[in-house]
């Protein structure tokens, strides 16, 4: 009644495990590009608050240090990502940007919806 | 009167995977940096830093370390195997032949570590039980979590490794 079953009930072997079994994967963090920076990332020390400021001059004025990149400097793209639903934020934003306007906590968008800054 | 403070940098020559290498390293230059930055293997990962994932296991003198924690000129002198060096060219190591039938790579960011270990495991031990294989891994970490077909692969490499003896 049916054709012999190829992959249901077998072990199909995964299309990258010999690049993984030999060390030949690369991984975001093998990658090295030219002029390639590396970042810092600033986590909040609570585990739940609003941003109501942020302040990048100490940052920004320690040698070597050639960006300060906050919620704020986000507009020119979308700041939300996710495999599923576009729900996760590049970096912690909050309504108004990274002037903290009032610091409303952020409404995190649907998905194919527009972001609420 | 002779300079008697620490130098900043020695020349350490080690063998990598067979290859005699011979370069100069900061006194605190880790392993793990040596062999990703200056020599390219980017096979033995960093993660937890600390030295307690295992993802960067690498095999000094056959003896797994944690090439995170372990000083570039501690290999002065001695022999580094890392996962790059297991196959013998185009010819897999029994490890990887069986990691890869038994479904033991899942992301993969710890399979460098994982056969590292399990190497170190077979040489001195050729038909490990899977409680033996349990506790050897227990310095690597898989958050995919996939330690059931790790131990699988293992012991099953192990008793073919017997049985061809």
């Amino acid at each position: 009644v049916s054709a012999p079953l190829r992959v249901v009930g077998h072990s199909v072997p995964r299309t990258d495990a010999l690049e993984k079994v030999t060390g030949r994967a690369r991984y975001v963090t093998d990658l090295e590009l030219p002029g390639m920076l590396h970042a810092k990332l600033v986590r909040s020390p609570y585990a739940h608050a609003r941003i109501v400021r942020l302040d990048p001059r100490a940052a920004a004025a320690v040698p070597g240090v050639r960006a300060v990149v906050g919620c704020g400097d986000l507009s020119g793209c979308d700041p939300f990502f996710g495999p599923a639903f576009r729900d996760r934020p590049i970096l912690a934003v909050v309504r108004g940007g990274a002037g903290g306007r009032g610091g409303r906590r952020h409404r995190r968008r649907r998905a194919g919806g527009r972001c609420s800054r | 009167v002779p300079d008697t403070r620490t130098p900043s940098s020695f020349s350490v020559s080690l063998g990598v995977n067979g290859r005699r290498v011979t370069l100069d390293v900061p006194a605190h230059a880790l392993l793990l940096d040596v062999l990703r930055d200056r020599l390219g293997l980017k096979g033995a990962k960093r993660s937890c830093d600390i030295q307690v994932c295992g993802a960067c296991t690498v095999l000094v003198d056959g003896a797994p370390v944690s090439a995170c924690t372990f000083l570039a000129v501690e290999a002065d002198g001695r022999e580094v195997l890392t996962v790059e060096g297991l196959a013998d060219g185009d010819r897999l190591d029994p490890l990887q032949e069986a990691f890869m039938k038994h479904g033991a790579v899942q992301c993969g960011f710890c399979t460098s570590g994982m056969l590292m270990s399990a190497k170190a495991l077979l040489a001195e031990d050729p038909a490990p039980t899977p409680e033996r294989v349990i506790h050897y891994l227990r310095g690597n970490l898989c958050r995919c979590t996939g330690y059931r077909k790790l131990v699988d692969a293992i012991v099953a490499c192990g008793t073919a490794h017997g049985d061809n003896a």
